[in-house]
């Protein structure tokens, strides 16, 4: 062995133990996107669709399974809910109903599932919490503070707590109610048909009620504080900041929630919302917005560019980013100005989600948490 | 005999210990920002997933390493490099007319007494080696003792004292630090490499996502082990060429000292020359094959061993060879005799 070798053996003896010593302070500090951890997540006909984060815990839901009962060689409708772990994505439960899901809503800490033969039940990342039963089929629901609001088919909102129900009030709003009333009661079986479902939101001090006639708010005792025609039954309604947000299809509108006034509209098609102190983010028709607290234009993308400029029809954010996809990417911007702080090749189904652990999507038969920012 | 010190030589050391040390750190950054510029694209493509982080490296932890690689260097250098010689350390029951003209020349510089150790080698050469003055040792060869008149032994035994009493020999051990380091990785980039293409060979097999997949990581290799050999090469180079610049100004130094011990500098001209004369009739099992590294350390170079047939190709100008020339050593030599007389 010639010189050089076996003094470079002695010293590579010492250079490994100085390496192992070195691991302990050297690595790798992820950066915004890298994957965080990566978990199976069955969607679609084999599977259950993601229906929000709560607590911790992402919530999946199949509203309706159609399968052969040998037993009693009949077809049957089920449902499922499954419950993955948002720090790790592992799984902490998946439950089989009978019944098919009527109305499912994320809110105040858990999932809330209406079922078709009028059962009502609160789920949390440990399971089922309580049942009750609102005699009638649930069309909407809403959770908040401790309570489930249930708009039913048969036009009642119906509010739940502990498994008990705590008071019941006659929906729809009807022209004698309304404020500034266009009603047409004449209207046929057919119209009544094509309207839009009932929406329900509920915040600590408001719950807000839509159905085809027009939308009303309530006090969490059932009272009634006011009832508008005027307003277009909106899609989506959200409350945050004390303010309640509805959209649907163009507009954007933050309501006042003690009188039902508007306070601005934001025009431009709308398929979802992020929310975040004074303003928020809306997605729609391929262009992200971000509006300020007066719902002002303040940046916007994805307007002047190609097809894969556009954005997808989901948005999540935080103080520290919005985060949407575009053309296969999922990407995060500053809330600031919109410059891009990251984008990664992403396959998303569903989502983004945001949790403690990063920004969730769910695509391809995986859960896949990105870090929300530079770890350095 | 007052010694006195030479300040181009004290600040040259100075410099040279301060790129030594440096010199390693930045190597280990050089290969962080490599891996959070070409190796996280890598990466991303190996894994097709986002890599947006940065790789880092405590300083601490980084020096801390450092340290150790420069302690082992002190700790087992002069074990492998008398071991890399064939040397071994005699007592004076073995050598008792070298051992005595070592403790006489010693004395007369000023200096601790150096132990002995003689390399079975035919080549006329010697060297010291020790992190300290006084844990230092010299080393000849049998072919020295056998070629040179006893003025001439002195001159080149003083010689080497010289580099004792200059320090200079802790120096150049440390300075060896970083070629070793550069060497081992490349070495292990290297082998990287000659696995992927043995490996590729046998894909013949591989098809579809599988062949895909193969010829992915295959690049990734190839161009992580390119990049590791440019940045090793790259800290090999200049390591080496600091190395050199120092060891020829400290090889004049040592020439004086040795004139100044001895108050001979024509034996140490003479002896230089004999040594330079029988270097090329070595027999063809001499210090020539064995892997240098020391060859900056010896009391004259080591002709044509360093780059094989090819060192002709390595131009004298950017890669300076560890010694002056000996017509050059010897020209200054008599210089200081005519001085002297």
């Amino acid at each position: 062995m010639t010189s050089r070798r076996r003094f470079l053996r002695g010293v590579g003896a010492a250079l490994g133990v100085g390496l192992g010593a070195s691991i302990a302070g050297c690595g790798y500090r992820p950066g915004g996107g890298d994957i965080r951890w990566r978990a199976d997540f069955r969607t679609g006909f084999y599977g259950d669709d993601p229906v929000g984060v709560a607590d911790g815990v992402l919530y999946g839901v199949t509203e309706s399974a159609r399968t052969f009962d040998f037993e009693s060689e009949r077809w049957v409708a089920r449902s499922s809910v499954v419950a993955h772990d948002a720090a790790d994505g592992s799984e902490r439960f998946e439950r089989e109903f009978d019944p098919e899901v009527t109305a499912h809503a994320i809110g105040d800490g858990g999932l809330a599932v209406a079922f078709a033969d009028g059962a009502l039940a609160r789920l949390t990342g440990d399971g089922v919490q309580w049942r009750a039963s609102v005699d009638g089929e649930v069309r909407a629901l809403a959770a908040a503070a401790g309570r489930i609001y249930a708009a039913t088919a048969d036009g009642r909102l119906v509010a739940v707590a502990e498994g008990s129900r705590v008071w019941a009030v006659d929906l729809p709003v009807t022209e004698a109610e309304s404020g500034t009333g266009t009603g047409t009661p004449a209207e046929s079986e057919a119209e009544r048909d094509r309207r839009p479902g009932p929406v329900v939101a509920a915040g600590a001090n408001h719950v807000l009620a839509a159905t085809g006639d027009g939308v009303a708010g309530f006090a969490p005792d059932g009272r009634r504080l006011w009832t508008r025609r005027d307003l277009e039954v909106p899609e989506t309604a959200v409350f945050t900041g004390g303010r309640v947000h509805v959209w649907r299809d163009l507009h954007l509108t933050a309501l006042d929630p003690a009188t039902g006034r508007p306070r601005w509209t934001l025009r431009g098609p709308v398929r979802s919302v992020a929310l975040t102190g004074d303003g928020g983010f809306r997605v729609g028709g391929g262009e992200l917005v971000a509006f300020d607290g007066d719902g002002e234009r303040r940046w916007s993308r994805g307007t002047d560019g190609g097809y894969d400029a556009r954005y997808g029809d989901n948005v999540a954010a935080d103080s520290e980013a919005v985060y949407a996809t575009r053309d296969g990417d999922l990407v995060a911007h500053d809330p600031a100005d919109g410059s891009v702080r990251w984008a990664v090749d992403a396959t998303v189904g569903h989502g983004p989600y945001l949790v403690d652990s990063g920004v969730l999507v769910v695509g391809d038969g995986e859960l896949v948490c990105h870090y929300r920012s530079d770890q350095f | 005999m007052q010694w006195e010190p030479d300040r181009g030589l004290t600040v040259r050391m100075g410099v040279a210990l301060a790129l030594v040390a440096v010199l390693p750190v930045a190597f280990v950054y050089a290969f962080v920002f490599a891996a959070n510029t070409v190796g996280v694209e890598l990466l991303a493509r190996a894994t097709e997933d986002p890599w947006n982080g940065r790789f880092y490296a405590n300083p601490l932890v980084v020096l801390g390493a450092v340290a150790v690689g420069f302690a082992a260097q002190f700790a087992f250098g002069d074990a492998v490099a008398l071991r890399s010689v064939d040397a071994r350390r005699v007592d004076r029951e073995e050598y008792p007319d070298l051992l005595a003209r070592v403790d006489r020349l010693a004395q007369v510089a000023s200096a601790p007494t150096p132990r002995v150790a003689v390399s079975r080698s035919a080549v006329p050469n010697a060297f010291a080696i020790g992190a300290r003055p006084s844990q230092a040792t010299v080393v000849v060869t049998e072919g020295l003792l056998d070629a040179l008149d006893d003025d001439e032994l002195d001159a080149v035994l003083a010689h080497e004292i010289a580099h004792v009493r200059n320090r200079d020999v802790a120096v150049m051990s440390l300075s060896y630090f970083l070629p070793s380091l550069t060497y081992l990785v490349a070495i292990a980039a290297f082998y990287v490499l000659k696995g992927v293409f043995y490996v590729g060979g046998g894909l013949d097999d591989v098809d579809g996502d599988g062949a895909k997949g193969v010829v992915v990581a295959i690049a990734v290799l190839v161009v992580s082990a390119l990049v590791t050999l440019a940045i090793s090469a790259l800290f090999w180079l200049a390591s080496f060429l600091l190395f050199r610049v120092l060891s020829q100004y400290r090889e004049h130094a040592a020439d004086r000292g040795a004139a100044a011990i001895t108050g001979d500098p024509t034996a140490l001209a003479s002896a230089l020359r004999v040594v330079d004369d029988e270097m090329s009739a070595a027999p063809d099992r001499d210090l020539r094959e064995i892997d240098g590294g020391l060859e900056a350390l010896y009391v004259a170079p080591v002709d044509t061993y360093q780059f094989g047939d090819d060192r002709e190709l390595l131009s004298s100008d950017i890669f300076p060879s560890t010694h002056p020339s000996t017509e050059e050593r010897i020209e200054r030599l008599r210089e200081l005799a005519g001085a002297q007389a």
